[in-house]
């Protein structure tokens, strides 16, 4: 809380300088390796700037950098797809031992655009079985989870399969807090064999792929009798 | 996906039991007019063309830059809708030579477009989060943006009287809107899988749905809750289309693409269905007088006919 009302303070403050503080002040021009330390001191010695917070002015550079630096993007949407299904389990554990397919963990955070982590945050997720069917009649591959306080979510499940109106392998999202915008998106594995190795180059020979933030690296991980995949993937939202 | 169009034919206009022209390309989609006297085509090099039945004359194409995503006649069958991958709708007149009105609603594919049957009144949505509702009677105005969980609508249908219209979204939620506000007045959660079909029965009074759940449901138009639900199949229904006051069809796609669609006649008293046997070759189609009229094209002719 802190930390937000400091940051809502700079911005107040940001904005004075750009408004009231012309180059000419400084002395004919902008020094551009002025650290954020050195224009605070410079604007609070020729009252351009007042602290309404009892903060000292290392703490509010500081805040003022972090603020700047964990600016996020929001994640690019995707359509929402046919097979959503409301009401699935809050069970992170979606694998069974006899299930076709690879092994497949997929963790990450939720976040606001400024970069807070978001708990509680419903990260809905769906995707077919190794053979490319989704489960309309139940629930396998589905959950319904919760972010934590650090705004992390986790599941293990498998690849998922292709199937012949998909070009690519994908996990569907849905994403929700308060406050934000819901978001519909699908997480795709750098490793589809539709990339070719370059996921890069090659992602959108799926149509619906709508940007490479959304094809994610993939690790491989454990023993080779017992190979799991592992795919980070984190969330923006976008404020509402 | 092959995709099977079944269109109501309100008017049982006079057909004659068959009619074949020359098919202006090699066609992807047919739609019939409800008044059964115009045919849009949607070809594979993405031209759309509107020809006047039974003769197949060419009233207007375009080419468009942009894929069509979708085409739909209003119910009078005076104007047809068509919405483009860059979010442009444009409206053509099926009776006069009138310019299209073309306006943009948004820069996301167009995928649903359900005219108002007494007003020049156009629902559209796009494949995010847009439900937009546009009167084109003069210079496009938006009127109204619907609100869902998330996600856009699926479908749409229109009481018969104009004053109410029903939607399906992909949040899986059945709402109902006053036309004359545009404030949701009624809706229904009971579904869990994303419905894609929504249609009042003759009478107004009930709404059959259908969609990734294989199964009709029915609902009452009055209150929003579910009257009953009739027995499922294992492949979504992708569009319904009323016959008589109490038989549908509902039209199964697999929307994974792994077989072709296939059709039902359901009779929603009873509960029974009949399948209704169609050809491989069949593309499209309509329903006129209780008979089902099937449309076979390919590059060279199309051909309507009835349907056994």
């Amino acid at each position: 809380m802190v930390c937000r009302d400091l940051a809502a303070q700079i911005v107040v403050t940001e904005i004075f300088f750009r408004s009231t503080i012309s180059p000419q002040k400084w002395g004919g021009k902008m020094n551009a390796k002025l650290s954020r330390r050195d224009l605070l001191e410079r604007c609070a010695a020729f009252g351009a700037v007042s602290f309404l917070i009892p903060a000292s002015l290392t703490e509010v550079a500081s805040a003022w950098d972090a603020s700047d630096a964990k600016r996020l993007t929001p994640t690019p949407s995707c359509e929402l797809g046919p097979f959503y299904k409301r009401l699935a389990p809050h069970e992170a554990h979606m694998r069974n031992d006899h299930d076709a397919g690879m092994p497949l963990w997929v963790g990450g955070k939720v976040y606001s655009e400024s970069g807070e982590a978001l708990p509680e945050a419903k990260v809905e997720i769906w995707h077919t079985d190794h053979f490319g069917h989704y489960d309309n009649s139940g629930y396998r591959f589905r959950a319904a989870l919760v972010s934590d306080a650090k705004g992390a979510y986790a599941f293990d499940s498998v690849m998922p399969g292709h199937y012949p109106q998909r070009v690519c392998q994908h996990v569907h999202y849905l994403v929700t807090a308060p406050g934000h915008k819901p978001l519909t998106t699908q997480m795709y594995f750098g490793t589809d064999p539709v990339f070719e190795g370059d996921p890069a180059k090659n992602y959108t020979r799926d149509p619906l792929v709508t940007s490479i933030e959304l094809v994610r690296p993939v690790m491989i991980k454990g023993d080779p009798k017992a190979m799991m995949a592992a795919v980070n993937f984190d969330v923006v939202l976008e404020r509402a | 996906m092959r995709t099977l169009t079944i269109v109501l034919l309100l008017t049982g206009a006079a057909f004659a039991q068959s009619m074949k022209f020359a098919a202006p390309c090699d066609s992807s989609k047919q739609v019939l007019s409800p008044a059964g006297d115009h045919l849009a085509v949607q070809c594979k090099n993405g031209s759309v063309h509107l020809l006047q039945l039974p003769g197949g004359r060419e009233l207007r194409s375009e080419t468009p830059n942009t894929r069509v995503a979708t085409h739909e006649f209003s119910p009078d069958g005076r104007w047809l809708g068509l919405g483009f991958n860059d979010g442009t709708v444009e409206v053509w007149s099926a009776t006069t030579d009138a310019e299209p009105v073309r306006w943009s609603a948004g820069k996301k594919p167009v995928e649903l477009l359900k005219f108002s049957p007494d007003r020049q009144l156009v629902l559209v949505g796009n494949t995010l989060d847009a439900n937009e509702v546009w009167e084109f009677s003069g210079a496009p105005v938006k009127l109204a943006t619907l609100s869902s969980d998330f996600g856009s609508f699926t479908s749409a249908a229109f009481s018969s009287d104009g004053k109410t219209m029903a939607t399906t979204g992909a949040d899986t939620v059945v709402r109902f809107f006053d036309t004359t506000t545009w404030k949701q007045i009624r809706e229904n959660r009971d579904l869990t899988l994303e419905p894609f079909a929504v249609q009042f029965t003759r009478d107004g009074k009930q709404l059959v749905i259908g969609g990734a759940d294989g199964q009709l449901s029915v609902l009452d138009a009055a209150t929003a809750k579910t009257l009953r639900k009739l027995p499922a199949e294992t492949d979504p229904i992708d569009q319904i289309q009323v016959v008589n006051a109490n038989q549908v069809v509902a039209i199964y796609t697999d929307l994974d693409g792994r077989k072709p669609p296939h059709l039902k006649l359901w009779d929603l008293i009873a509960g029974s269905s009949t399948p209704i046997q169609i050809e491989p070759t069949v593309t499209g189609g309509g329903i006129a007088a209780g008979k089902i009229w099937l449309v076979k094209a390919n590059t060279q002719e199309i051909e309507l006919s009835t349907g056994k």
